[in-house]
C-alpha cells in the first residue's frame, strides 16, 4: 500500500529518515511497516482519522513510548544519521532535550511563568549566570510570541493564563532546551479559533529555525500550515508528499475521500 | 409536542423513601452532635478542676533548722495558740512535697500548695477532713487566706504521687521527643517508599511486578494492623534484639515511626497518584531524566498532599498508649527528659498512668489531660486542613 516511488528513494538531505518502523502495543500493531522522510525546516503534518497511529509515530520520535507499558519498536529512526533507537540510556535525555514535544492538552507546570521555562535550561545546566538565564527565558517567550503579554507578570503562576497563552508557554518551555526538532500533537485541538490562529502563525515562524512535526486532526490546519503531508490509515502511510498535492491531487483513493471530508 | 411539567411531583414510593432517607441523614448528624457535645462537656466538667490549684498563704516569721520545721511553724501561725492535735490537723493542710520543693530562707509571705484533701473540699468534690481541719479551713476561706486560683503547676510540673503538684510538662516533652523522631523516621523512608512504587514500578519482568503487588498488599494491610502488635515488635526487635534502652523516647519514636509509617505511604501514594501524568510527560519530553522528573516536578505537586496524611498520621501516633506500653515507656516519670535516651513517658500514657491512681485527685487530672491531648489533636487536624487548603494544586 505505501507509494513505492516517495519512499524507497533515500532522501540524503532528511533530517530524520524514519526506515521500516513497526511498533506494537501488546498485541495490537500500532505502526506497519513505516517509512517516512522529514527535510530540515519544513513543517511536517500528520493527518488521518483517529487511532491511526499519527501520534505512535510522533512519540517515537523522541522515545517518548519508552513509557508506555508494553510497547515495543522495531526498525530505525535515524536523525542526522544516528538511529535513536540504538542509543544508551543517558542520550534518551539528551534526545529528548533536542527532540522536543508539545501535547494535546496544554500542561505547564504548577509553577510560575518564568520557573516553567527556566526549568529545562536548569535541568541541563545550559547557563552560565542568573543574567544568562533571564535572557534566555525572555529569547524564548518572545519566539512564541508570549514576552508582550506575560512581561509584567513572570512570576505569576502559569495557571493563570488562557489555554491559548498556556500552549505557546509551552512551546516557548520546548524552546529554552534548544532543540533542532519540535513536535506538535494536536497542538490545538484544546483551543478556541483565535488562538489556534496565534499557534499557527508561531509554527510557521518557527519554521525558519526549527523542524516540525505536527498531528492534526485539522485538515484545514493542515493545509494552511505543513509543506509536507503524511496521510494514514490504520497504521499505515497510505500517501506522503507536499501539502499541495496531497490536497489537491492526491494518488490514493482513500487520500483523497479522507481529504475531502467523506469519512475521518 | 409534549411539555416538560417542572412542578411534577414524584410518585407516592418514592417520595416516602426520599423522606426516610432525608431524616435518617439528619438524625445520624444530630445524634453524633449531640454525643460529641456530651463528650466535651464532660470532659470540660470534670476536668476543669484541675486548671485551678488551691493555696495557702503563710507568714514566715522565723527560720528553723529544717524547711519542714519552718513550714509548720508558719501553719501553726495561722491559729492562735493551737493544741497538740489542731497542730497536727495544720501540718496536715499543706503538700508534704513543700517541704522538698520549697526552700525558705527569709521570713516573709509565702503561698504553699494544699494539700489534695484541702484542694478537694474547696473543690467540693469530697470531704475527709477532720472537724478541727474543716473549721480551720473556712475560717481561712473566709480570711482569703485559703484560695482558688490559676494552677501553673499543671503545666510545668511533671508527674508526682502526689495529685496537687501533678503536671503534664513531663510527659509533653517526652511526646515531643518521640513523636518528632518519629517523624523524622516514618516521612523519608514512608515517601521514598511510596515514590519508589507509584514512579519507578514500570519494569517489564513479571516477577518484578509480582513484587510490587506483594508489597503493595502488605502495607495497606501494615495500615489496618492492631497498634500494640507493633509496641510487641518494638519489644521483641528493638529492646530485645538490639539492646536498646527500655523507656527511652528513641524507641518509642522508632516504634510509632513503624506504626504511622503505613499511613504516610498510602497518603503519599494517593497523592502522587493525582499529579497528572502530562506532568511527567512535559518533564520527560524536555530531557529530564525519571528520576528528576520526579524529584523537581512530581514530589513538589504532590507535597501539600503528602504533609497533610503526614500530619494525620502524626495525630494518630499522638494518641497512641498500646505500643508504647509494651517498650516501657509508662514510667513514672519525676522529671522532664532531656535527652533521646532518658525514660519518658508521652500523654496518652500519662493519662492512663493517672486514671489508674487510687488518689481521686488524679481523676480531674485526667480529664484535663484527656482534654490538652484532644486540643493537640484538632490543633493539627485543623493545621492539616489549612495546609490542604492554602497549598492545593487545581490542576
Amino acid at each position: 500500500m505505501v507509494e513505492e516511488t516517495q519512499t524507497l528513494t533515500l532522501d540524503r538531505s532528511a533530517k530524520v529518515n524514519i526506515r521500516n518502523l513497526n511498533i506494537w502495543y501488546g498485541d495490537s500493531h500500532a505502526i506497519i511497516d513505516c517509512n517516512l522522510q522529514i527535510r530540515k525546516n519544513n513543517v511536517t503534518a500528520l493527518i488521518g482519522p483517529s487511532g491511526c497511529g499519527k501520534s505512535t509515530l510522533l512519540r517515537s520520535i523522541n522515545r517518548m513510548n519508552d513509557f508506555i507499558d508494553g510497547c515495543k519498536t522495531k526498525g530505525s529512526i535515524d536523525i542526522d544519521g544516528t538511529d535513536i533507537y540504538r542509543t544508551t540510556h543517558t542520550n534518551v535525555n539528551n534526545l529528548r532535550k533536542s527532540v522536543g514535544m508539545v501535547f494535546q492538552k496544554p500542561n505547564p507546570f504548577p509553577k510560575s511563568i518564568y520557573d516553567n521555562i527556566a526549568y529545562g535550561p536548569q535541568l541541563h545546566r545550559m547557563h552560565e549566570s542568573k543574567e544568562h538565564l533571564d535572557s534566555i527565558v525572555e529569547e524564548s517567550l518572545k519566539r512564541a510570541n508570549l514576552w508582550k503579554e506575560v512581561r509584567d507578570r513572570l512570576h505569576d503562576n502559569a495557571f493563570g493564563l488562557s489555554g491559548g497563552q498556556q500552549q505557546r508557554l509551552c512551546i516557548a518551555r520546548t524552546i529554552a532546551v534548544d532543540p533542532q526538532i519540535i513536535l506538535l500533537d494536536e497542538p490545538c485541538s484544546a483551543l478556541d479559533p483565535i488562538s489556534t490562529n496565534a499557534i499557527e502563525e508561531l509554527v510557521l515562524d518557527l519554521k525558519k529555525n526549527y523542524t516540525i512535526v505536527v498531528v492534526t486532526h485539522n485538515m484545514q490546519q493542515a493545509k494552511r500550515i505543513s509543506d509536507t503531508t503524511a496521510y494514514f490509515h490504520l497504521g499505515e502511510i497510505v500517501e506522503v508528499g507536499s501539502t499541495k498535492k496531497i490536497f489537491e491531487n492526491p494518488n490514493h483513493r482513500k487520500t483523497r475521500s479522507y481529504v475531502s471530508g467523506e469519512f475521518g | 409536542m409534549q411539555s416538560i411539567d417542572l412542578e411534577a411531583k414524584l410518585p407516592p414510593h418514592r417520595r416516602r423513601l426520599q423522606r426516610i432517607m432525608q431524616w435518617s441523614c439528619y438524625s445520624a448528624v444530630a445524634i453524633t452532635a449531640v454525643l460529641m457535645l456530651l463528650f466535651f462537656t464532660t470532659l470540660g466538667y470534670r476536668g476543669i478542676g484541675a486548671f485551678t490549684q488551691t493555696k495557702i498563704d503563710v507568714e514566715v516569721t522565723s527560720i528553723k533548722s529544717s524547711v519542714k520545721r519552718t513550714i509548720n511553724e508558719a501553719m501553726y501561725g495561722l491559729v492562735e495558740s493551737p493544741d497538740r492535735a489542731t497542730k497536727k490537723g495544720l501540718r496536715q493542710l499543706v503538700t508534704p512535697n513543700a517541704y522538698s520543693t520549697l526552700d525558705i530562707k527569709e521570713p516573709g509571705t509565702y503561698t504553699l500548695v494544699a494539700h489534695t484533701d484541702v484542694d478537694m473540699y474547696v473543690k467540693g468534690v469530697y470531704d475527709k477532713l477532720t472537724d478541727s481541719q474543716r473549721a480551720i479551713t473556712d475560717q481561712l476561706i473566709a480570711d482569703g487566706k485559703i484560695y482558688k486560683t490559676w494552677n501553673w503547676d499543671f503545666w510545668t510540673n511533671s508527674d508526682s504521687r502526689s495529685p496537687e503538684i501533678a503536671g503534664i510538662w513531663g510527659a509533653a516533652v517526652g511526646t515531643f521527643y518521640t513523636i518528632g523522631l518519629a517523624i523524622l523516621f516514618a516521612f523519608p523512608i514512608g515517601v521514598g517508599c511510596a515514590t519508589y512504587m507509584e514512579e519507578f514500578p514500570k519494569r517489564q519482568s513479571k516477577g518484578w511486578r509480582r513484587y510490587n503487588d506483594f508489597m503493595e498488599i502488605n502495607i495497606n494491610n501494615l495500615a489496618a494492623v492492631p497498634s500494640i502488635v507493633y509496641g510487641l515488635l518494638g519489644l521483641a526487635l528493638l529492646i530485645n534484639f538490639f539492646g536498646m534502652p527500655r523507656s527511652a523516647s528513641l524507641v518509642g519514636a522508632m516504634t510509632l515511626g513503624i506504626l504511622i509509617l503505613p499511613v504516610i505511604v498510602i497518603s503519599a501514594r494517593t497523592s502522587l497518584r493525582t499529579v497528572p501524568q502530562s506532568i511527567r510527560d512535559a518533564s520527560n519530553g524536555l530531557g529530564a531524566s525519571r528520576l528528576q522528573t520526579t524529584v523537581y516536578q512530581v514530589l513538589p505537586a504532590a507535597m501539600p498532599g503528602i504533609i497533610t496524611g503526614t500530619i494525620i498520621g502524626i495525630a494518630r501516633a499522638i494518641g497512641e498508649s498500646a505500643p508504647l506500653l509494651m517498650i516501657g515507656m509508662v514510667a513514672f516519670i519525676l522529671v522532664p527528659p532531656t535527652g533521646i535516651m532518658d525514660p519518658a513517658t508521652t500523654l496518652p500514657v500519662q493519662i492512663f498512668l493517672w486514671a489508674d491512681s487510687p488518689e481521686r485527685g488524679f481523676a480531674e487530672k485526667t480529664s484535663a489531660a484527656i482534654f490538652v491531648l484532644l486540643m493537640v489533636l484538632v490543633m493539627l487536624n485543623l493545621l492539616a486542613i489549612w495546609l490542604r487548603k492554602r497549598f492545593e494544586i487545581k490542576w
